[in-house]
Formats: C-alpha cells, structure tokens, sequence
C-alpha cells in the first residue's frame, strides 16, 4: 500500500470514533468535527515517524479539547456522558461502538430514523409524534421497536461491512 | 465490542445530527481531492441553486443545543426569551422557526418573552409546559417533572390528560402522568439561578425547610410560626442564618 493510500485508509477508521471521542469532551458536534480534522492535519505534517497512529490521533484529539475547554474556563476538563463525567478512557473505548451506532442511525430507513429521534432525542411521547407525522400511534410504536431492533440485532455485522467499503 | 447497552445508545441519540460526521465529506474537504474540469459550468448553475434551496430548508430546521456542565449558565434565545440552565441540563431548539418550541432536560429557568401569536412550548421526556410569556422553571428527570410559577400563567401537561394551569407562586408535580398542584409550595425554586432568597411575612418553619433543602443541612428553632420578610443571598448560609437570628430575635440550631 502506498503512502496516500495508507492515509485514507487510517483516516476511514478512525475518523468517526475520533469524532465521537471528541463529542464526549466538548457536547458539540461541528466543534468535535473541527478538531478531529485539524488533527489528522497535523499527522500528515508530521515528519518524525510515528509508532502507534491511533494512539497520536486519540493524544492529539484530546490534548486538542482539553485546550478547547480550558479556554472556556474549565479548570478540570473530563469527557462527559449524558449524566456526568466519565474517565478518559471510558470515552476513547466507547468511541469505536458509539461510531458504528451512529453509522447504524444513518441507514436506519428514514421514518424509523425520524420516529426513534423525536422519542428518544427530543423527548416527544408516541401520540406527539403521530401527530407531528400524520402517522398512527400503532405505527410511531412500530417504527421505533424496529430501529431498535435493527440496532441491536443486524446493526454492527452490517456495519462492518459499510466500513470497510465506504 | 459488540454489544452496547442504553448509554451508548442515549448518548449516541442524544447528539445525532444526519449528515454529521461524514467521513466521505470530510476525507474530501481534507484532502482536497476535487476534479476541476470546465465541463463543469454547464450542471454547476442548476445544481447550485438546487443545492441552495436544501441549504435554506436544512438551514431552517437547524437544531442548536445548549448544554451547562458544573455551573448554572444562562442563554438568550433568538425571540429574546432567556433560559438559564443548572447543571447537567440540556436545551435544544430551532432558532430560525417561528414556532417557539424547545425540548430540555435536567432543570431549566425560563423568561419568557410575551409573544400572543407564538406560544412558547417546553417538551420533556414526560410532559409539556406551554405559556404565552411568564418565568417558571421546569425541572425534568425520565418520568417526573416539576414546575414553578413565578411570573404569569402557564398550562402544565404530562403524557395524559389536558393538564393544568399554574399560576404565579404556584407548583406541581407529575403524578401518573398527570400535574398535581402542590399544597405548600417553597417560596423560592429558583433560587440557584436568581442567587436570591425573597421572603413577604413567611414563617420561619417555611424558611428554613426550604434553606434545608437547598444546602442540604438540617435546620431548626425555637420559634418556628415566627413571620419573615425580607431578601439574602445564596452565597452564605451562615451569613443569611445570623440575620435571621437578629432579626427575629430567635436560635437557631444545626440538626
């Protein structure tokens, strides 16, 4: 494999997770999508050679975000979850599944994707949600057991398999 | 590896934007692999305004967040409506809809901008706050929500029934889905935002419940049918409890 070639592909498996490891610093989609790309910026002005690609993308992410918080007055920057902070660690092995997840949610057909967001991101109950489509509170049950289904059972074999072609 | 439980999904859920984390889009953004040819200025012009008109409607259906880590913060909408959130709480909407809906969780304060033609609609996970323009505060877990009236009136629903109005001073709670006023409110819920405690002839027992509750520590005294009025700080509880002493010429005690 050529030089490029091998770019590209560190840069198709370790975007999204990076992306997703910087998401539990800063809360912030477009502001974890900036820091991932100015790091894998910096690894391709690199010069000295490097050991372990993951492990400098994954320093240079999170030295990038702890920057990030602090000057925004943080004084002790922690990856967070939805209810509290959670060690470094944590964050960075949950990036690789949170990453397929998110992959998952994408090809979710799009009623079912819509469906599992109003009720599980924005909160709405089922009959709000049937409202807001013009769809039956039967259905608005239906599309959102079977996003999850999807996500549990067939979601990260298919995903894979996304991966690997995309 | 193959196996995620709630919280990945949640937390997945939670930020999920479509289009977001686009690893074709950004692989082409950073490595600059775009074809130049002149052949494209005859589909450029159509496709740019095409691309121009979903621009627009996704523009419109942006969703911004706001979210506040270890201290309460305060944000101002696009209709002037201000909502300080403590923190852990979560506020989501779309600045550039005239409807005014937002949907949060944890607890938020709300100074609502009157606005006849647009109510301002709060959905949590359980239930929806609607108002014309008022402060109140909403404080959101999965199946409980609570909410306190300050200024103005707001209709209260959980997931059953039409809910109900509450007026300034006045709180409920969700019990089996359904709003319940509650007897003897406390007089200042959001006292983590506005940094104040304000009392008008409140007896001493009222006063200090609700000091407990806020600090956590149990107090007492000799005198509690004693009326209060008057306005402290949050900052310091000793401070607040040795005015209270002199004032009212009373002890009183830790436990």
């Amino acid at each position: 494999m050529d030089k490029s070639k091998a770019l590209e592909s560190e840069f198709r498996t370790y975007y999204r997770p990076l992306c997703l490891y910087a998401l539990h610093y800063l809360g912030d989609p477009d502001a974890a999508e900036d820091i991932v790309q100015e790091s894998f910026t910096a690894l391709w002005q690199q010069e000295k050679a490097i050991q372990s690609v993951k492990a400098w993308l994954y320093a240079a992410v999170r030295n990038r975000c702890i920057d990030a918080l602090r000057r925004t007055g943080k004084t002790e920057p922690l990856p967070m979850d939805l209810d509290g902070p959670i060690s470094d660690d944590e964050a960075a092995e949950r990036s690789t599944l949170e990453a397929r997840l998110w992959t998952a949610v994408d090809s979710l057909p799009e009623m079912r994707r819509k469906c599992l967001l109003l009720a599980k991101r924005d909160g709405l109950s089922y009959k709000e949600i049937a409202e807001e489509l013009n769809l039956s509170e039967h259905t608005v049950r239906n599309h959102i057991s079977r996003a999850l289904e999807t996500l549990r059972d067939g979601g990260p074999e298919i995903l894979d398999f996304i991966f690997s072609f995309f | 590896m193959d196996h995620f439980d709630e919280k990945h999904l949640s937390f997945v859920l939670r930020h999920y934007r479509q289009g977001t984390f686009d690893t074709q889009a950004a692989w082409e953004k950073l490595s600059g692999a775009r074809r130049r040819h002149p052949v494209w200025l005859l589909w450029t012009l159509p496709v740019a305004a095409a691309l121009a008109l979903g621009v627009f409607f996704s523009w419109r259906n942006t969703w911004t967040e706001y979210r506040s880590y270890d201290l309460a913060q305060a944000f101002t909408l696009v209709d002037g409506t201000r909502a300080t959130l403590a923190p852990g709480a979560t506020l989501r909407y779309q600045p550039h809809k005239a409807s005014r809906q937002v949907s949060m969780t944890g607890k938020v304060l709300y100074e609502v901008v009157h606005d006849e033609a647009h109510p301002f609609t709060v959905t949590a996970p359980s239930a929806t706050v609607t108002v014309l323009g008022t402060v109140f505060q909403v404080a959101a877990g999965g199946m409980d929500t609570r909410v306190d009236v300050t200024e103005g009136r707001v209709r209260f629903a959980g997931t059953q029934g039409d809910g109900l109005i509450l007026t300034a001073g006045q709180s409920a709670s969700l019990r089996d889905a359904v709003p319940v006023l509650e007897e003897t409110p406390l007089p200042n819920p959001s006292a983590w935002a506005t940094g104040s405690f304000r009392y008008e002839a409140t007896p001493l027992e009222t006063v200090l419940q609700e000091l407990s509750a806020f600090y956590g520590v149990p107090l007492s005294t000799d005198a509690p049918s004693r009326l209060l009025t008057g306005t402290f700080s949050t900052a310091d509880l000793d401070e607040t409890l040795s005015l209270i002493e002199a004032a009212l010429d009373v002890t009183i005690d830790r436990k």
